[in-house]
């Protein structure tokens, strides 16, 4: 089980593996939930880790009965996200450089990180 | 290729790559796109290739295209400083309640800006590098300290005439002041004026109150007349501020915008600084921000009708960020710029020469917390002022490519940071994201609007772009007898 | 080559006239017998007429009656060895231009002129060409292929030679852009250009996959690109074309958000009907879609450019054929000589106003008709 959800009054606990979600996933998800919960992360079994998310008093009706939908929909994207900028960050930077200080052999660079040209 | 991504209202997922180019794609396909499952000779393909999401032949020219364009939206780091506001009194004849400008009796000289103070910050201000100088003169009530505003003038154009600047003035005041001298003088100096119009009589006299306690709205229609008849129909620019009352008469005080023949109205929200949030006269006219946006999409639909009816009128607001999403050209805009435009691209005087990056670090130092403040032009230079640590330290947290929240959020090339408010709300500069109604009322708005390009509704789009592009609609249609 | 002439003027500039023989009209209006004079280098005998040849002068004889009567002054004609007569500049049409060379190093699939060889004397006769032309009366000169762009230095030498024979005269150049990746290239074409110098590119799609299989060449896209955005740099006025057909016609706004987004400083987008000549001919199963079929991609395209004020030009379509709304966008384009207007145009309202058709296409819509 890669993600298993707990229900308790009032919220929920998740355990997640950490092979498939990696820490600033699990950070930037609870991070967008943080103003309609109290959130906790801490480690579980090895190679888990533990998300505890209580409801705040001030969290509206409407949210509560999704946010555990919104929580795991929420660290899918982060992990997606977060595969995406490895796989492209280093190009993001590189068209950044290439607007403000043009490098000399740009398909050198580009070679270097994509690998091909 | 990188790009940022997230889902969006119609259950779509909104895809925007470096420079603001955005798609929306149904769920199935981004998944296919992110699973690299796209044919590369389908339709879909080619449109995510077009806008450069995605290559499966060269990268180096797409890298390179990407980057010029890039470099074209971020022009307007080049302009250091255009915009300078001068607070040329605190005293003010009106007392309007949400007023935060810390405003003064009208006899209380000692809060006027002195000739000697007004000359050093002209100074400051002609040092700036930016090729555009505009200056705005607030107060308080500026026409209260009137000399000073003419000194500012008189020696700005003395010092331009070595440095031929394009040089602009305006001035911002509530109108129930001008005479004919006073009207005469701005037309020769080719001076504009901004003023305040919240609504209707009933809407603007809740808040807008002279100091006498009576509404302004009576004497303020006459001035603005008056006004028109020496500077010029367009001579004179109104704001409005939204309080509570006005969410749900939105319509109404649109069809007053358009009534009086004013070219735009900006619907504004009312800023809650320079109160404790627990002041009994804040609660007159706060609100929660989803009424603010909700109100906000009712009316821009309402306005675009209008528009598309005969009338023109730009939604100011929803025009700057039109132009950020639609053009590949940089928009500057001081209140959401990346990294922030106060003290980059605005910067506020204070009557007493203490220099701010914006109003709201000028409010809070009021309030005593004098966390921004960059230095005196009576003491200070204009390299001290302007590469204090402080401006250092705003620019470096108000960079959203790496603020929390922000860094991979796909809003991000039409929006902006504003550490003195995440500061002045919220206590830090970096502020929090998933509470800030600043955030959300932008992401609301963008993503409406996004949805509203992505509905392709020929009037719609006409309509945005006479804003952007400031023409008639039928010149954006092109509609012309045949001249062959 | 000379120059067709009839006034006295013309006799004092030094240029080798052509004269019209055999027009008694044209003789009587000379105050001297232009026989002996040394820049009379042919006449042009019409058919039927009585005129006797001086001595040592190559005559022309027999030529019809009615191509006689389209020669005017100021027409450039170039007298082949085997005395047939071309006619490589019209006075006072707008449609003149230089053919650089046939050569091209793309092979576009609607191309109606396909590449040739070039005959040993084109640079010279073309060097010839701009040498007899008015400055005065030539406001618009084009300079065309095949591609330009392959000649080289030569094409710098050609674009000079406008520049000082021709100083006020707006050349505009048809290169497909690949040559002006290279930065110092373009800058000395503009430089040499400068400041009457258009350059019309060809650009087919948002990306290389179609682009490239529409000129047939692989890597062009990018390279145009690069091109283009080198012209920019050195603020060299630029205009883009494309020529509709199926292959092009499917994504026409993405091709036009493509250009706001990347290309903006542009200064024309033409959206051109196809001339079903040469290649396009050959071709036509595969191209051929009938323009009463795609008014709404292409209104759709040019309301997204005017929109965002890139100025649009609708080129070699007839009104009937499109959307009332496109009419202050259509240009009569097609080159007099190959301009015709079928019999459906004899009783339409708008012909004045109307281009017409390819004369020489070889295939036309299925919904031409008169407009009431």
């Amino acid at each position: 089980m890669d993600a298993k959800v707990k229900r308790k009054p009032g919220g929920f606990e998740v355990i997640l593996s950490k092979a498939l979600y990696e820490k600033e996933a699990v950070f930037a998800a609870t991070y967008a939930l943080s103003g309609l919960c109290r959130n906790r992360v801490e480690p579980a079994q090895a190679g888990y880790v533990k998300v505890t998310l209580e409801l705040l008093d001030s969290c509206p009706d409407a949210d509560r009965a999704r946010v555990e939908n919104k929580f795991m929909n929420e660290l899918i994207d982060q992990q997606l996200r977060l595969d995406l900028e490895k796989r492209y960050g280093a190009i993001r930077r590189l068209i950044v450089q290439q607007a403000f200080a043009p490098l000399d052999n740009l398909k050198a660079a580009v070679k270097k990180i994509v690998g091909r040209d | 290729m990188p790009f940022r991504f997230s889902p969006v209202a119609s259950n779509r997922m909104l895809v925007v790559n470096e420079v603001g180019e955005f798609i929306f794609l149904d769920r199935q396909t981004f998944e296919r796109l992110v699973s690299y499952d796209l044919a590369p000779n389908t339709g879909i393909f080619l449109d995510l290739k077009g806008k450069h999401f995605v290559t499966d032949t060269a990268v180096t020219p797409v890298i390179d295209l990407l980057a010029t364009k890039y470099r074209t939206k971020r022009e307007f780091l080049k302009s250091f400083t255009g915009l300078h506001m001068v607070v040329v009194t605190l005293r003010c004849n009106q007392r309007c309640n949400y007023c935060h400008a810390s405003s003064q009796p009208t006899d209380q000289q000692r809060w006027d800006m002195t000739p000697e103070t007004a000359v050093n910050v002209v100074h400051k201000i002609m040092e700036s590098p930016s090729e555009v100088i505009k200056i705005e003169f607030q107060g308080g009530e500026p026409l209260l300290n009137f000399e000073v505003v003419k000194t500012v003038v008189r020696e700005a154009k003395r010092l331009n005439r070595k440095k031929n600047k394009h040089l602009d003035f305006v001035i911002c005041t509530n109108l129930t002041l001008v005479d004919a001298p006073t009207l005469e003088y701005c037309k020769k100096e080719g001076i504009t004026l901004s003023t305040s119009l919240d609504g209707p009589k009933e809407i603007h006299d809740r808040h807008r109150l002279m100091r006498t306690g009576e509404g302004s709205y009576d004497r303020f229609m006459q001035n603005l007349h008056f006004s028109r008849s020496i500077l010029g129909h367009d001579g004179v620019n109104p704001l409005m501020t939204a309080s509570q009352e006005s969410l749900s008469h939105f319509n109404e005080i649109v069809d007053q915008y358009a009534a009086l023949g004013f070219q735009g109205i900006f619907l504004r929200h009312v800023n809650p600084y320079g109160y404790a949030q627990n002041d009994a006269t804040i609660q007159s006219f706060v609100y929660p921000m989803e009424d603010f946006v909700e109100a906000y999409k009712k009316a821009l639909l309402y306005i675009i009708e209008l528009n598309l009816a005969g009338t023109p009128l730009v939604e100011g607001y929803a025009c700057i960020l039109l132009s950020r999403i639609l053009t590949p050209f940089c928009t500057g805009f001081v209140d959401l710029q990346s990294p922030t435009g106060a003290g980059i691209n605005g910067v506020i005087y204070d009557f007493n020469g203490e220099v701010y990056p914006c109003d709201e670090a000028r409010m809070l130092a009021k309030m005593g917390d004098r966390r921004f403040y960059l230095g005196n032009v009576n003491r200070d230079s204009y390299l001290d002022i302007f590469t204090s640590p402080v401006l250092q330290e705003l620019i470096e947290v108000s960079c959203v490519e790496t603020l929390p929240g922000c860094h991979s959020c796909p809003l991000q090339p039409y929006c902006g940071a504003d550490p003195v408010r995440n500061y002045a709300i919220q206590g830090d500069l970096v502020g929090h994201r998933p509470t800030s109604d600043f955030c959300m009322k932008h992401k609301a708005i963008i993503e409406f609007l996004l949805e509203l390009i992505d509905q392709d509704d020929p009037g719609v789009m006409d309509v945005f772009w006479s804003w952007i592009t400031n023409r008639t609609l039928a010149e954006v249609r092109g509609e012309a007898p045949c001249s062959n | 080559m000379g120059v067709i002439s009839t006034k006295t003027s013309a006799w004092f500039n030094g240029k080798p006239v052509i004269f019209l023989a055999g027009s008694p009209d044209n003789l009587r209006r000379l105050p001297f017998r232009p026989w002996g004079r040394k820049n009379l280098a042919a006449c042009i005998v019409p058919a039927a007429s009585k005129f006797t040849p001086p001595p040592k002068i190559p005559c022309i004889f027999d030529v019809p009656r009615d191509y006689c009567a389209d020669l005017r002054d100021g027409d450039v004609v170039l007298i082949a060895p085997d005395g047939r007569i071309m006619v490589v500049y019209k006075a006072g049409s707008p449609y003149n231009s230089i053919l650089a060379t046939n050569r091209c190093n793309s092979l576009c699939v609607m191309c109606p002129q396909p590449p040739d060889r070039d005959p040993d004397d084109l640079y010279e006769n073309n060097l010839q060409l701009i040498s007899l032309l008015d400055p005065k009366t030539t406001e618009e000169l084009g300079i065309t292929g095949g591609e330009p762009t392959l000649l080289g230095e030569d094409l710098i030498t050609l674009v000079q030679t406008c520049r000082q024979k021709l100083p006020n005269t707006v050349l505009t150049l048809l290169t497909n852009g690949r040559r002006l990746k290279d930065l110092e290239f373009a800058r000395a074409l503009v430089k040499a250009g400068s400041p009457n110098l258009l350059i019309e590119t060809p650009l087919f799609a948002d990306n290389d996959t179609e682009h490239d299989a529409v000129m047939g060449a692989k890597g062009s896209f990018y390279e145009t690109l690069q091109g283009l955005h080198n012209l920019a740099l050195l603020g060299q006025p630029v205009g883009l074309r494309t020529i509709l057909h199926a292959m092009t016609i499917k994504r026409l706004t993405q091709y036009a958000a493509f250009i706001y987004q990347n290309l903006p400083f542009v200064f024309q987008v033409a959206f051109m009907g196809m001339e079903t000549r040469g290649l396009a001919s050959k071709n036509l199963a595969q191209l051929w879609v009938d323009p009463f079929d795609y008014q709404d991609q292409l209104a759709h395209a040019v309301r997204y450019l005017a929109r965002r004020m890139v100025p649009v030009s609708i080129y070699n379509h007839q009104l009937c054929l499109l959307p009332r709304e496109l009419w202050p966008f259509a240009r009569k384009s097609i080159t007099d000589w190959k301009q015709a207007y079928p019999p459906a145009c004899d009783t339409c309202s708008q012909r004045e106003c109307c281009g017409g058709i390819f004369g020489t296409g070889e295939k036309h819509s299925a919904f031409l008709r008169p407009i009431s």
